[in-house]
């Protein structure tokens, strides 16, 4: 008896040295969980341009506690800023001032400012994100107009973490707004760019106490720097191009009576047909939209006559075009690139004629004429019809 | 072991062809066939790579098929006299050496890249050579058997990792077809061909199936399952990502794998997933090089199984270790490849001819 009790006990002890667990266990109360990261451009006498790396780490006892009192004015996030040569050097000296290192596994956003996005190269800034294992192809990226820093650091009311709030502000796009591109994550970024193609990246500012995501930064494909901006209504402007814009409000103004109709989205379809002749290269884009009508400050209204309806259709059909021209006048003429799917369309249909032109793109496009059709359907004015009975 | 009177069915058969062709290539195929053909046909090219892969396998169980109940390595010394055939089967089993080393260490790799950061690879390779010379020192129909059971694990993984990454392929990304011409397509054909490579196991699988007449019909739909696999696998990565992306990535499958963000399902990190995968259809390939270079030893110096099962361990390691780097392991990828046209293609046919020739002359006598 005694002698199987004690070789289960050597049995047991042995067995301790090889459950150990595997080289690579991390408790996750040790691990430092960032979930932002923002890049600015640091002025510096050194040789080279020097980013500056902020890291964004969730507090998750903060946030647990949150319901408990309120007693401590712990912030449930800690922002971490370092400037470094190369932005994974920049991670690892945040180990010399944190317990804990940062853990990229669950990054959710990714904010670079203005002024670091128009003076380095995108594709070597951005490199570290590229290539580090932890850190997920869904990552979005935003360029905002003040320091990442800033932004990161303004907490919003509801969401106690920057990064979460800027990444639920972003999903609005999808179902809410089309004033801004559609959401671009890391991955997208890396694809746009292996491709060299121009593209538009959500742009995040400062909005009174909080931050506002609105409009767009857009990147060229060739330089990888960005070299402009689009407001509101151009970025609505390209994403009605595009097909994008599946949600989101217009508002045209009735010649008649100049008072405005809105008119909210519910589906639009584009399609961008391509035609070449010779060296001209032309563009059709059909725009077709379903939707309902929100809102109308026309007194005499009256949306059970179907009169009203068709010239509201009209009346939103001239706004949607203003968009769009707006957004190509600033793409394609003045800043000279090609954001909305243009040359796509044609590398799809016109493969050969692609070919040739691909080198150069971006200087043949802005000679490329562009017709544009919009087909407004309104489907339905909701609950109440009329304003006043006649 | 020959003295068991098991063997193979067809059904097995066709699942071990199938689990000895899915292997690297899962996560490897899609950037070095995007590498040579660099327009999004490379599908096209997959199904004739699948179109060589049948007819090749159409002349090794024609050339099996004349030596019922025996492997290569025994029926090479009759055809070609003896040193020749000696020749030829110390090829064919450093073929199986190298093929087997290649998978252990790619998987490492992998592991290396994504999972197991600071585990020194030699261990991984270690663990993992132990585990495979535990099922291969049982023979075959262990590893049969094991592989039937595997079979169904890694369609379901593939599927649903396909399926979950369905909403981030973007059609237009394969479009057009045939853009380039059909040179690109051309240019792709040695790639997706090699990334079909397992059908020479058929010269020496052949020797233990219940029906070796029914090879054909086997080899044929065990091609077709994983070309099958492979396609879709491309699509998908070539549809998520755009050639030019998959171009840049070292490992493009995993990280479509690492794109799957599911917010209905609460799902993320599928990755830990399809480690899993990742790991058994290595192992599969890995078990079945294993045994055939060991089973050639022992056939070819008429010694017993097991002992030279042991003994090949330290090789195995040794080829797993000899690529320094990452790109050292690629190359030994490509090296592995030309001597797969050897093994299943030139040793088979040019085994055909002579017997072509020496039954005629036989017939002639």
């Amino acid at each position: 008896m005694r002698r199987i009790k004690k070789s289960i006990m050597t049995c047991c002890c042995i067995s301790i040295l090889f459950m150990g667990g595997c080289w690579d266990r991390i408790d996750i109360e040790d691990m430092g969980l960032a979930c932002g990261v923002g890049v600015d451009y640091q002025e510096s006498s050194a040789k080279r341009l020097t980013p500056e790396f902020t890291i964004q780490f969730v507090v998750p006892k903060v946030l647990a506690g949150e319901n408990g009192g309120g007693g401590s004015q712990a912030e449930p996030f800690q922002n971490l800023t370092m400037d470094e040569s190369s932005l994974f050097e920049a991670g690892r000296e945040a180990s010399t001032v944190t317990s804990r290192s940062p853990n990229y596994a669950h990054l959710k956003v990714l904010v670079i400012s203005k002024e670091a996005a128009q003076s380095i190269n995108l594709l070597q800034l951005l490199n570290f994100f590229f290539r580090d294992h932890e850190i997920r192809r869904t990552v979005h990226v935003l360029i905002s107009e003040e320091k990442a820093s800033e932004i990161l650091s303004i907490k919003g009311t509801k969401d106690p973490v920057p990064a979460l709030k800027l990444l639920s502000i972003t999903e609005n796009m999808e179902k809410k707004t089309a004033k801004m591109p559609p959401i671009l994550s890391l991955g997208d970024f890396s694809e746009k760019m292996s491709a060299s193609s121009s593209f538009l990246v959500q742009k995040v500012q400062k909005f009174k106490e909080g931050v506002q995501i609105i409009g767009a930064a857009v990147i060229k494909g060739n330089t990888q720097k960005m070299i402009g901006e689009l407001n509101e209504d151009e970025t609505f402007g390209i994403n009605c191009i595009t097909g994008e814009a599946k949600a989101g409000a217009v508002t045209g103004v009735d010649k008649e009576t100049d008072k405005i109709i809105s008119y909210e989205i519910d589906r639009l379809k584009s399609s961008i047909k391509s035609k070449v002749n010779g060296e001209d290269i032309s563009y059709t884009v059909n725009i077709n939209t379903e939707g309902r009508l929100s809102e109308d400050w026309i007194p005499k209204s009256d949306a059970f006559n179907e009169k009203f309806i068709r010239n509201a259709e009209k009346q939103v059909e001239r706004e949607f075009m203003r968009l769009m021209e707006a957004g190509l006048a600033k793409t394609q003429k003045e800043l000279k690139v090609d954001v909305a799917g243009f040359g796509e369309s044609l590398r799809i249909n016109q493969p050969k004629v692609w070919k040739k032109v691909k080198k150069n793109w971006e200087e043949r496009f802005p000679e490329a004429s562009i017709d544009i059709n919009v087909k407004v359907k309104i489907r339905q004015f909701q609950t109440q019809g009329r304003k006043m009975n006649k | 072991m020959n003295s068991s009177n098991e063997k193979i069915t067809f059904i097995q058969a066709t699942v071990v062809l199938t689990m000895t062709i899915i292997g690297v290539g899962i996560v490897t195929l899609p950037r070095v066939s995007a590498e040579e053909v660099q327009t999004p046909d490379i599908w096209i090219s997959m199904i004739l790579g699948g179109g060589i892969s049948i007819v090749v396998a159409f002349f090794i169980t024609k050339l099996c098929l004349q030596f019922k109940g025996m492997t290569i390595y025994q029926f090479s010394p009759i055809l070609v006299g003896k040193w020749a055939g000696f020749v030829f089967n110390l090829f064919i089993i450093m073929y199986f050496i190298l093929v087997a080393g290649y998978q252990a260490r790619s998987m490492a790799e992998v592991l290396r890249a994504y999972l197991l950061d600071k585990t020194p690879i030699e261990v991984v390779i270690i663990v993992y050579i132990a585990v495979g010379v535990y099922i291969v020192i049982s023979g075959i129909y262990s590893i049969v058997k094991l592989l039937q059971i595997y079979f169904p694990v890694v369609l379901v993984f593939i599927l649903l990792m396909l399926a979950l990454s369905i909403t981030n392929v973007d059609f237009n990304n394969l479009r057009p077809v045939l853009g380039g011409g059909f040179i690109p397509v051309l240019k792709g054909i040695k790639p997706t061909t090699l990334s079909l490579a397992g059908i020479e196991s058929y010269l020496i699988l052949m020797a233990y199936m219940h029906q070796s007449k029914k090879a054909m019909k086997a080899a044929a739909v065990g091609i077709f399952i994983a070309l099958f696999l492979y396609i879709l696998i491309v699509i998908a990565v070539i549809g998520a990502l755009t050639v030019d992306e998959v171009r840049l990535l070292t490992w493009p499958t995993l990280e479509l794998v690492k794109s799957i963000e599911m917010k209905v399902l609460l799902l993320e990190r599928f990755e830990s997933f399809f480690i899993i995968l990742w790991v058994i259809t290595t192992f599969t390939s890995f078990i079945m090089n294993f045994h055939f270079a060991s089973l050639g030893l022992s056939q070819v110096f008429k010694k017993a199984y097991k002992p030279f099962v042991y003994g090949l361990i330290p090789f195995v390691y040794l080829c797993a270790m000899y690529p320094e780097d990452i790109n050292g392991v690629f190359k030994l990828g490509g090296y592995i490849g030309n001597m797969a046209i050897v093994v299943a293609g030139i040793i088979p046919i040019l085994l055909l001819i002579i017997a072509f020739i020496r039954r005629k002359r036989n017939a002639k006598n």
